[in-house]
């Protein structure tokens, strides 16, 4: 293996969460196999602090694309520029973090170079010529290791949220511009319209965090605490059936076997026995984390974390915590 | 677009259904396949649904369900006629046993091209691998251009369009795109019940099943991936951050026996319940990554 290269999405000042951590893993296998890391942006006029912070992160080199026709969400603009571009400087591996972009240009890349792609892995084995990965299979039943079959380019999107990501430096990068000339197909598909923008309220099922309450929460007046839990940790609330029915919160936002079925990250239940119906809903979640004053509560036999004790006393405690701790992770990114 | 109205092809695949635990066999390190329970993939149905639905608004339509998969899984395939599919092509070889996406996806895209084709729709994954490739690769094989992960499909201001709403972070497309075309199916509403009827008359039709001889390849296309191994899952991990988390291993076995299984389970539960327990459950999740505090938006340096 000679060179690892990371496509890094940028969108408006922000590098996307996902091409962090692909990025941050191919730096820790680049810096291990003793081969060259690329970090590839594509866009136009991108801001030279996104330059700086990527160089942050311990590439070899950023290369940079600053063309028109990638500047937006296109996908087949991209394929076109990446096809190019790697079929030009032949990199050994491509790793990508899993985004709404990456998944439909991911798969069009692999099959116009006649290269393997493996989605959503969550671990790399380091081989002579590539990489063995491991990604999940009948979720959550099994995991598969999965080998490339070809010599040549590997194509890997990284699952979200498996790898760490750390800046250390000061490092030494350069940024070099593309000079090749990229040709662009075209293509009938069109934006007309950008409907509207989805507000801070998620949609149940695609939360990654849900903050929950029952009937422990006493109140109406309590949910406000879980909103603004859920407003900290970028998620939803749920209900169980009892708040539902005392009216607390609307329908929509039930959890359970009449409910929604969630299966998300992280599920804060506060004031929730657990009675069956809402467990069949939320059991699935990879971490829950139970509030309850009963420390004998069906819901602490599923819980990975529990508290005994009242909501009304947890929960600004929660709050006031999780929001020092993303205000200091702020500050530690501007000090990046 | 032909004067027929639209030929629509449903991309269909069985799938495990993960509610189900699967068994892998511990020598061979691949799935043992009696353990497969098997239903139509869920977003392929809902990708069903839309097909019907463009075919009641489009006068002269027809929907063509095209699967790669075994002839164990024809009874849940049946279902798609049940619903109201007009055919259903189902390949199937002995040699494609351990195919990979690309070459399922190339397969497809070959049966596609023996009918005619103006709309291409699919599940945008499947839900036991999760690969979330073969829709992508069928428009690349066959040329089309493509929209993934829509949430509704319906016709365009002309014939010869389609409009198609997608989500993308922080906002709702209204795309559209001339056919022939690929879509790939997020979200929707759920597939139609069929009538009891349907159902026992698609029961009776038969399918023809094809082989790799009926769409003109003498083997099958090359796979570029090899699993090479299957593995459970390692068991949850449980926590314990309460008092005994720092206690040697065979102190806390000790307390376990002597409190029977119901102090094991209410190990990783905390009793105090003041501040400092709940900012120990708080380092946890952070020190986890349980959650990615969500960035403030508009801070630009």
């Amino acid at each position: 293996m000679r060179e690892i290269w990371t496509l890094v999405e940028v969108s408006g000042e922000k590098i996307l969460r996902a091409s962090q951590e692909a990025l941050c893993e191919a730096v820790r296998q680049g810096r291990q196999l003793r081969v060259r890391t690329t970090a590839l942006v594509l866009g136009s006029r991108i801001p030279g602090q996104i330059l700086e912070r990527l160089g942050t992160f311990g590439p070899d080199r950023v290369l940079v694309v600053d063309n028109e026709a990638v500047s937006s969400f296109s996908p087949n603009a991209y394929t076109d520029a990446l096809e190019q571009l790697l079929a030009a400087h032949k990199p050994d591996v491509l790793l990508m973090g899993s985004s709404v972009l990456s998944r439909e240009v991911a798969p069009r890349l692999a099959c116009r170079l006649g290269c393997g792609l493996v989605t959503e892995a969550t671990f790399l084995n380091p081989q002579d010529d590539g990489f063995l990965v491991t990604r999940s299979a009948f979720r959550p039943h099994a995991s598969m290791i999965v080998s490339f079959q070809r010599q040549g380019l590997q194509i890997i999107t990284l699952a979200a949220k498996v790898m760490d990501v750390e800046t250390a430096g000061p490092f030494s990068y350069a940024i070099e511009y593309v000079t090749q000339p990229l040709s662009f197909t075209s293509d009938t598909v069109r934006v007309e319209d950008t409907i509207k923008e989805i507000s801070a309220h998620l949609d149940l099922t695609d939360a990654e965090v849900i903050v929950a309450g029952g009937r422990g929460m006493q109140s109406k007046d309590h949910f406000d605490l879980l909103d603004e839990l859920a407003e900290v940790l970028g998620g939803a609330v749920g209900a169980s059936r009892m708040a539902v029915d005392m009216k607390w919160r609307p329908k929509e936002c039930m959890v359970g076997m009449t409910g929604k079925i969630v299966s998300p990250g992280l599920y804060v239940a506060c004031g929730i026995s657990g009675a069956i119906q809402h467990v069949m809903g939320m059991q699935s979640s990879e971490t829950i984390v139970a509030i309850n004053t009963d420390p004998h509560a069906p819901i602490f036999r599923i819980a990975t974390l529990g508290i005994v004790g009242d909501v009304r006393d947890v929960l600004p405690v929660m709050i006031e915590s999780f929001r020092k701790a993303g205000a200091e992770a702020e500050r530690q990114e501007y000090s990046a | 677009m032909n004067e027929t109205g639209l030929n629509i092809a449903v991309l269909v695949a069985p799938v495990h259904d993960c509610r189900n635990p699967v068994l892998i066999d511990p020598v061979r390190k691949q799935v043992d396949p009696s353990s497969l329970h098997w239903i139509l993939n869920p977003p392929d149905t809902i990708a069903l649904e839309q097909a019907l639905r463009l075919r009641d608004r489009i006068p002269r339509s027809g929907v063509r369900v095209v699967s790669v998969a075994p002839p164990s899984t024809e009874r849940v395939l049946r279902e798609c006629l049940a619903v109201g599919a007009d055919e259903l092509a189902r390949l199937w070889d002995e040699r494609i046993e351990e195919a990979d996406t690309h070459s399922i996806a190339a397969l497809l895209a070959a049966v596609i091209r023996s009918g005619p084709v103006d709309l291409v729709l699919a599940g945008w994954r499947s839900a036991d691998m999760e690969h979330a490739q073969t829709g992508s690769i069928v428009a690349e094989l066959l040329g089309f251009p493509q929209i993934t992960c829509a949430r509704s499909v319906e016709p365009g201001r002309d014939p010869a369009h389609i409009r198609v709403e997608k989500r993308i972070p922080g906002c709702l497309l209204a795309m559209s795109c001339a056919l022939p075309a690929l879509v790939t199916v997020e979200k929707g509403p759920p597939l139609r019940y069929p009538r009891y009827s349907d159902r026992r008359n698609a029961w009776r039709t038969p399918i023809r099943g094809l082989d790799l001889r009926a769409i003109g390849l003498t083997e099958a296309p090359q796979s570029r991936l090899r699993v090479e191994r299957m593995t459970p899952p390692k068991p949850r991990r449980r926590s314990a951050i309460g008092d005994g988390a720092n206690m040697p291993v065979a102190a806390r076995l000790q307390r376990i026996m002597a409190g029977g299984a119901q102090a094991k389970k209410e190990t990783n539960v905390h009793r105090c319940p003041d501040r400092s327990s709940t900012l120990k459950v708080i380092e946890h999740i952070l020190k986890e990554r349980l959650v990615v505090l969500p960035e403030k938006s508009g801070n630009g340096r």
